[in-house]
């Protein structure tokens, strides 16, 4: 029903594009968090996003590409918002905080502070991919269809990103923080 | 932590935490900026002699292929990060081979009231556009000493446009929308030269009859602001747009009624004061199917709202008018583009400035490249700051001595105001 919704949508039905992103609006945030690190810029990101896709939409051919069309627009918008928030945002360093045990035990305190720290290092092309795979669980065909790259790029970049998450981890291992502590 | 456990667990489960909700007032931002966003099916530039229809598919398959190239050209880069927010100025090459960014992590300088030395003393302020197309997320920037565009309002969220400095140079009124305030709706502001914490100029504005206020202007004397009121219910349900005044000492609000233009398929714009304060010009734009602009005229009215009379030929598309500081002429733009939003790059040759004496008499190219627009008077009160193709550009009133001040190296900052000076 999805597809008559879309059509509805290009053809001006406003209440038919609300009742598509209102059941896609969390997820997309979601992974705009994932990539933004920060909730307001998310939700800045989700809106000119959909925003974007109400004025484009019937600049899209095929319905049923629908849901692949808009997690383009908002890794597009993300990747414009944190390129253009590196200029003129400070560069935070999270500070190790005590505090109780991860719900897990996959990963303490220090461990999220440090993927923290590394991951805000990375470029946002690369935190994008790493959303993609991560926290949306897509393989590079899917990563690749999102953002209309070829599958062997979207392979090659998954690769890239891992390299770097992990070598943003050694640099920051190796930079003591505040109050001589080592992250 | 140890690199022998698996970053990509790590990476799962990391990822896995945080927000999953987005908030309902950020979806209602949403609806509310969906119904002043119309769907358009082509870009269409109506005013143009050379009408340019292209299909949508087309423009993004050309976007795509841009965009894969840029992706490209960053990959060869190692991914550097793009120099947002740099325009550099042509004449000094070293300049640009290597523009000043400012260093990641430092904080955005405040203004200063030197400016950019091509231009004289005096802050310019301009709209930077982040999706030029759209118009979805416009800032505020000035031009530093240096010649690099700056937030001027880094602290403040959502969007800024319409800059306007008071004649003592003292205070800058804007349309802002979406401050995070929680009300969804565009209002005029005010700040300083430092852009410091805007106050809200738009009191007592409540639907029906005050739904928004946007594209203030200062009277000469800096009592009064000029500005275009819309009125309606919701964003959706616009009703009519009117001229109005308001005193910023008492914040009495005038209409001038014979200005109002109750069709949605016409609106006023853009009011610019005579320098003696008795009369305004403004834009009258009209608007086909689907809300694409069709035309836009320039009338003239005192500031009673009596004498009401259209300045610019019938069949010519005109808008963004400035009185000029001498009272002689209005200076105007054949394209303005808060009314017909198209992206630099298409056919906008034919978008050109001019000068029209105040009794509709005299109309005059100023320009001869074309691609030129969104300009004012700078503050010597002569000369012309305006925008090109190129970057902020400045020029004599006959066009003489027409030069490049910043090229802006990523798109797009238009609409410069220069900052008035004793």
């Amino acid at each position: 029903m999805d597809r008559d919704l879309v059509e509805a949508a290009r053809n001006g039905d406003r209440e038919a594009y609300v009742d598509l992103i209102r059941v896609r609006s969390d997820r997309l945030f979601a992974v705009a968090q994932r990539i933004l690190r920060d909730i307001d810029r998310a939700e800045d990101a989700l809106q000119d996003a959909l925003v974007i896709a109400w004025r484009d939409l019937r600049g899209l051919r095929d319905p049923d590409r629908f849901d692949a069309w808009l997690q383009r627009l908002l890794i597009n918008v993300c990747i414009a918002q944190a390129s253009r928030e590196h200029h003129r945002t400070s560069v935070l360093r999270v500070l190790p905080v005590d505090g109780p045990p991860a719900p897990d035990d996959l990963l303490s305190i220090a461990d999220r502070d440090q993927l923290e720290r590394g991951f805000r290092r990375l470029p946002p092309e690369q935190r994008a991919i790493l959303a993609l795979h991560h926290y949306l669980g897509y393989g590079p065909g899917e990563i690749a269809e999102i953002l209309g790259i070829p599958a062997g790029t979207a392979r090659s970049r998954l690769h890239h990103a891992h390299r770097a998450m992990r070598a943003a981890l050694e640099a920051d291992a190796r930079i003591p923080v505040a109050g001589g502590h080592s992250a | 932590m140890t690199f022998e456990r698996d970053i990509e667990r790590l990476l799962d489960a990391w990822l896995e935490d945080g927000p999953t909700v987005v908030s309902d007032r950020a979806m209602d931002v949403v609806g509310h900026r969906i119904d002043r966003q119309r769907q358009r099916p082509a870009w269409r530039f109506p005013h143009s002699p050379r009408r340019v229809d292209l299909d949508m598919g087309a423009v993004v398959f050309v976007g795509a292929i841009v965009l894969t190239a840029l992706v490209g050209l960053n990959l060869a880069g190692g991914f550097r990060p793009p120099q947002t927010g740099v325009p550099v100025p042509t004449p000094s090459p070293a300049v640009t081979a290597t523009p000043a960014a400012s260093p990641p992590g430092a904080a955005s300088p405040r203004p200063t009231a030197s400016a950019a030395a091509p231009l004289g003393p005096g802050l310019v302020v301009f709209e930077n556009w982040h999706h030029p197309a759209l118009r979805l997320y416009t800032r505020l920037e000035y031009l530093s000493p240096d010649l690099r565009g700056l937030e001027l309002l880094p602290e403040v969220r959502g969007l800024q446009e319409a800059p306007a400095w008071s004649p003592d140079g003292a205070r800058l009124a804007f349309a802002g929308f979406n401050f995070g305030d929680g009300v969804s709706r565009e209002f005029i502001y005010e700040t300083d030269a430092k852009g410091t914490t805007p106050r809200l100029v738009s009191t007592n504005c409540e639907p029906p009859d005050c739904l928004e206020e946007w594209d203030p202007a200062y009277s000469p004397d800096g009592s009064r602001l000029a500005y275009v009121r819309q009125s309606g219910a919701t964003r959706g349900d616009t009703t009519s747009s009117v001229v109005a005044i308001r005193d910023l000492t008492t914040g009495t609000v005038v209409e001038l009624t014979s200005t109002r233009k109750t069709s949605p398929q016409t609106e006023v714009r853009h009011p610019s004061w005579s320098p003696d304060g008795q009369n305004l010009v403004f834009d009258v734009v009209t608007r086909g199917t689907a809300g694409i602009a069709t035309g836009s005229s320039i009338y003239v009215v005192t500031s009673d709202g009596t004498g009401l009379r259209r300045l610019t030929p019938p069949d010519m598309t005109a808008g963004d008018a400035s009185w000029s500081p001498d009272g002689s002429l209005v200076l105007l733009d054949s394209m303005p583009l808060h009314v017909f939003a198209n992206p630099r790059g298409f056919d906008t040759r034919n978008e050109h400035l001019y000068t029209i004496a105040t009794d509709g008499s005299g109309l005059h190219q100023v320009d001869s490249a074309g691609n030129s627009g969104e300009a004012s008077w700078a503050s010597d009160g002569t000369t012309i700051l305006y925008t090109g193709d190129a970057g902020l550009k400045v020029m004599n009133r006959d066009g003489s001595n027409d030069r490049l001040v910043a090229r802006f190296s990523e798109c797009c900052r238009w609409y410069p105001v220069q900052q008035p000076t004793p």
